[in-house]
C-alpha cells in the first residue's frame, strides 16, 4: 500500500530515466545510422571502443579532469574554510555570493568567456606580457602541453564556488566548544584543522566529490565550445565521442556503447566514493 | 562535410533533443504529382546561409507561378546537419531540403530512400552540359547509397564554394607581382617572411582551416583528377603517392619556416579573418564565402586569385559546389520542386547570387565589381582548368575527425608530414580496404 505513494514519482523516473537508458543499452548492440534498419552486431561496438586508442585517451583525459574539477577545488576550499574558522572576515556573505556565481552561470557562457581569456591576444597573455612574462604567454588552448590544464582550470573555477559554499555551511554547524577545547589543549591552526574541521566536514566532502566528479566525467559543454577535443586529440573526452559518433559519423550504436561505458565509469567512481565514506564512518 | 565558420554553442540538452528526433520513426508516402493550379505550398528546409538567396528566388518564383507560396525553415549549419536526416525521415518532411556531399548525409538520405533521383530533370534542364559532368559527380551516389561519386544524380547547387588565395594588395605590391606558378607563390612567401610579415594568415583552432591550405599544396603536386579519385574512393586510387609525399614535405617546410602565425592551433578561424583584415598577413588561403566580410573590412586593399598549381600556370585546389538541393520522396509535386531548383541554379539567377555575395559556378555576364568580381573570375578559371579537387574530408565518414586532429598535430610539430599521410591513409584504407 505504501508503495502506491511512490508510484507517480516512479512512473516519471521510469519514463524519463529508465526507458531511455534501456533503449541506449539496447542500441549499443546494434549498428544503426538513424535511418535504415538496425543490424545486430553483438559486442562489436564495445570492441571498437576499447581498441580505439583515441577513446582510451579520452577516458584517460576524463580521469585527469577529475583532478581539476574535484580534487583541486576541494583542497582549495578546505584551506579557505580552515582559515575562516580562525579569522573573522568582514562581508563573508558577499564573498560567498561572488564565489558561487560561476556555478550558476550556463557552461556555454563560461566557455565562451574563457576562450576569449585564453586567446593568443586575450587578456591573460596581455597581463603576462605586461608584467614581463611574455615568454610564458602562448595560445593556451592550441598548445599541446597546456590545453588540457587550461581547460581544467576553468572546471576548477566553476566547481570551486559550489564546494566552498557547501564547506562554509558545514563549518558553521561545528560547535564552537570543539574549537575552544582544541585550543585549550594547545592545538595550532593546522592541528585544529585536522582534528576538528576536517572530520566534521566528511559528509560535505562526500557530496562535493560526487557532484564534481560527475561534472568532470560527463564534461561536454566546455570542451565542445573551447577546443572541440583539440589540439590533436589532447582534450578529447568521452562525451565528445558520443556527439561525433551520433551526429558526424552517424554510428548511433557506437555512441550508445560509449555512453554505457561512461555511465559505468561514473557509477564506479561514485560507488567508490560512497564506499570509502562508509568505511571511514565505521573506523571513526 | 562542408565547412562554415560559425562555431555553434550547443548544450547537452540540444544533443538529447536532436537524438530523439534522429530516432524518430520513418515514413515515406509519395505524392502523385498533381499540377493543377490550386494553391500550392512548397516546404523548404535549408541551411541558414541561404536565407537571402531564398528570399530572392522565392519572390521571382511566386511572380512566375502566383499559385505557389513557400514555407521556409532555416537552421544554422551545425544544427542543420544534426537534425536534417531526422526531419527528412519524419512524418512531416519538407518538399525541398539541403543535404551535404559525402557518406554521412547524402549517402544516408539515398540509403533511406528519402530523396528523389534528379537525372531526368538534369536532362530536361540541361544541368550536366551547363556545369560539366565531372563537376556534378559530387552529387552522385549509386542507387544503394554506398558508392560516392558514381551513378545517379541526387542533388544540385549552382553556388561555387572554392578555396582561393586572398591577399593584402599593399603588402603584396611591396614584395612583387601576382604569382603565376606555385614556385612563384612559394618564393613570395619567403620574401614576405624576410620582410617581417606573416606570410599566410591562418587560425586552426577548429582543425579544418589548415586543411584548406594543405589542399592547395596537394593540388600543386598532384593532378586534380587523381585527388578527386581518392576522395571518391575509386578503384585503384590511393592517398599516399610520391607526389603526395612531396606535398606533405612542402607543407612541413612552410611550418618550419614560420610561414603561419605563432600559436596557429589556438587562433579561431573567425579571429584569423579579423587579423587578416587588421593587416596581419600577406596571404590568407580560405574559402570564397569570406568575400563579403573581407570586402567590408578591407575594401579595395583586398585581392583574390585562384591558386596557381604547378609550373604550367593552371589553377585549382580545394573547391566544390555548395550543399545540394534535394527533392524529397514525399514531395507533393516533384516537377514543381525541380522547376524551383532550376531557377536557383539557372544562369539568369547568377546575378542575383552575386547581389547576395555568393559566387555562381555558372559563368554569366554579371555586372559585379570589386573583390567579388576577382573571386568569381577565380572560380571560373578553376572550373575551366578542371582544377576542382573537392573537400578531402568527404572521403570517409571519419575523415573529418582524422584530418582536423592530424592537421593540428602536424602544425603543432607533434608529427611530421610522413606520419600525417600515414594516418590519413589508415583512415582511408579502413573504409576503402
Amino acid at each position: 500500500m505504501a508503495y502506491l505513494y511512490l508510484l507517480p514519482a516512479f512512473a516519471f523516473f521510469a519514463v524519463f530515466a529508465v526507458a531511455p537508458l534501456a533503449h541506449a543499452f539496447k542500441l549499443s548492440f546494434y549498428e544503426w545510422n538513424g535511418i535504415t534498419d538496425q543490424v545486430w552486431v553483438g559486442l562489436d561496438n564495445y570492441v571498437t571502443v576499447f581498441t580505439d586508442p583515441k577513446v582510451r585517451a579520452a577516458l584517460w583525459n576524463s580521469v585527469l579532469l577529475i583532478v581539476f574539477y574535484a580534487v583541486l577545488p576541494i583542497c582549495i576550499a578546505l584551506v579557505v574554510v580552515g582559515l575562516m574558522a580562525r579569522v573573522r572576515i568582514r562581508g563573508r556573505t558577499a564573498f560567498r555570493a561572488v564565489l558561487f556565481v560561476p556555478t550558476i552561470l550556463p557552461l556555454t557562457v563560461v566557455a565562451v568567456a574563457w576562450r576569449w581569456v585564453y586567446a593568443p591576444d586575450g587578456p591573460l597573455n596581455f597581463g603576462l606580457d605586461l608584467i614581463g612574462l611574455d615568454f610564458v604567454s602562448r595560445a593556451w588552448l592550441g598548445d599541446f602541453t597546456f590545453a588540457l590544464p587550461s581547460l581544467g582550470m576553468v572546471g576548477t573555477w566553476v566547481t570551486f564556488g559550489l564546494v566552498f559554499v557547501l564547506f562554509a555551511a558545514g563549518v558553521q554547524k561545528i560547535p564552537p566548544e570543539l574549537y575552544e577545547s582544541a585550543r585549550l589543549d594547545g592545538a595550532n591552526m593546522v592541528r585544529e584543522f585536522f582534528a576538528v574541521t576536517l572530520p566534521a566536514l566528511r559528509g560535505e566532502i562526500t557530496v562535493a566529490l560526487i557532484l564534481t566528479v560527475t561534472a568532470a566525467l560527463r564534461n561536454f559543454d566546455l570542451v565542445f565550445v573551447m577546443t572541440r577535443g583539440g589540439p590533436g586529440t589532447n582534450t578529447e573526452v568521452p562525451s565528445m565521442f558520443i556527439y561525433r559518433s551520433v551526429f558526424q559519423i552517424r554510428s548511433i550504436g557506437l555512441g550508445a556503447a560509449i555512453g554505457v561505458i561512461l555511465m559505468l565509469e561514473l557509477l564506479a567512481v561514485n560507488l567508490a566514493v560512497l564506499w570509502y565514506r562508509r568505511r571511514g564512518d565505521l573506523s571513526a | 562535410m562542408r565547412i562554415v565558420s560559425h562555431s555553434r554553442t550547443l548544450g547537452i540538452l540540444g544533443v538529447i533533443l536532436a537524438f530523439m528526433l534522429v530516432s524518430a520513426a520513418c515514413s515515406g508516402d509519395s505524392g502523385d504529382g498533381d499540377t493543377t493550379a490550386g494553391p500550392v505550398v512548397l516546404d523548404v528546409l535549408a541551411e541558414a546561409g541561404d536565407e537571402a538567396t531564398l528570399e530572392l528566388a522565392t519572390a521571382q518564383f511566386t511572380e512566375m507561378y502566383p499559385h505557389v507560396s513557400f514555407n521556409i525553415t532555416l537552421r544554422a549549419f551545425d544544427d542543420y546537419m544534426q537534425i536534417a536526416p531526422g526531419i527528412l525521415s519524419s512524418d512531416d518532411p519538407p518538399d525541398i531540403a539541403h543535404g551535404n556531399q559525402g557518406y554521412t548525409i547524402d549517402g544516408l538520405l539515398v540509403q533511406g530512400g528519402l530523396i528523389l533521383p534528379l537525372d531526368d530533370y538534369a536532362a530536361q534542364y540541361g544541368w550536366v552540359e551547363a556545369f560539366g559532368d565531372g563537376t556534378l559527380d559530387q552529387y552522385r551516389f549509386t542507387e544503394d547509397g554506398t558508392d560516392f561519386g558514381n551513378g545517379i544524380l541526387w542533388g544540385i547547387n549552382g553556388v561555387a564554394e572554392f578555396v582561393g588565395v586572398y591577399y593584402n594588395k599593399e603588402k603584396l605590391a611591396a614584395l612583387g607581382g601576382l604569382p603565376s606558378t606555385f614556385e612563384e607563390f612559394d618564393a613570395l612567401l619567403a620574401a614576405a617572411k624576410a620582410a617581417g610579415e606573416v606570410p599566410i594568415q591562418l587560425g586552426n583552432a577548429e582543425g579544418w582551416p589548415a586543411l584548406h591550405v594543405y589542399g592547395m599544396v596537394e593540388a600543386a603536386y598532384r593532378p586534380a583528377a587523381e585527388i578527386r579519385d581518392w576522395v571518391f574512393g575509386e578503384p585503384g586510387a590511393t592517398v599516399v603517392t610520391d607526389t603526395e609525399r612531396q606535398a606533405a614535405a612542402k607543407f612541413e617546410e612552410w611550418r618550419d619556416n614560420g610561414y603561419f602565425p605563432e600559436g596557429v592551433n589556438g587562433i579561431a578561424y573567425d579571429d584569423s579573418v579579423a587579423n587578416f583584415i587588421a593587416g596581419e598577413g600577406v596571404f590568407m588561403i580560405a574559402g570564397n564565402w569570406n568575400t563579403a566580410t573581407l570586402d567590408e573590412g578591407m575594401g579595395a586593399n583586398a585581392g583574390y586569385f585562384a591558386m596557381p598549381v604547378g609550373p604550367s600556370g593552371i589553377v585549382g585546389g580545394t573547391a566544390a559546389l555548395a550543399l545540394p538541393w534535394h527533392i524529397t520522396t514525399s514531395a507533393e509535386d516533384p516537377d514543381l520542386a525541380a522547376e524551383f531548383i532550376n531557377l536557383l541554379v539557372s544562369e539568369e539567377f547568377a546575378d542575383d547570387l552575386a547581389s547576395v555575395g555568393r559566387v555562381a559556378a555558372r559563368s554569366s555576364d554579371t555586372e559585379i565589381e570589386g573583390l567579388l568580381a576577382e573571386v568569381t573570375a577565380g572560380a571560373a578559371a578553376v572550373i575551366a582548368d578542371e582544377g576542382v579537387t573537392l573537400y578531402a574530408d568527404w572521403a570517409t565518414p571519419t575523415m573529418f575527425d582524422t584530418l582536423t586532429s592530424k592537421t593540428q598535430e602536424l602544425l603543432g610539430g607533434q608529427i611530421d608530414g610522413e606520419q600525417f599521410l600515414n594516418d590519413v591513409q589508415a583512415d582511408w584504407d579502413a573504409a576503402n580496404g
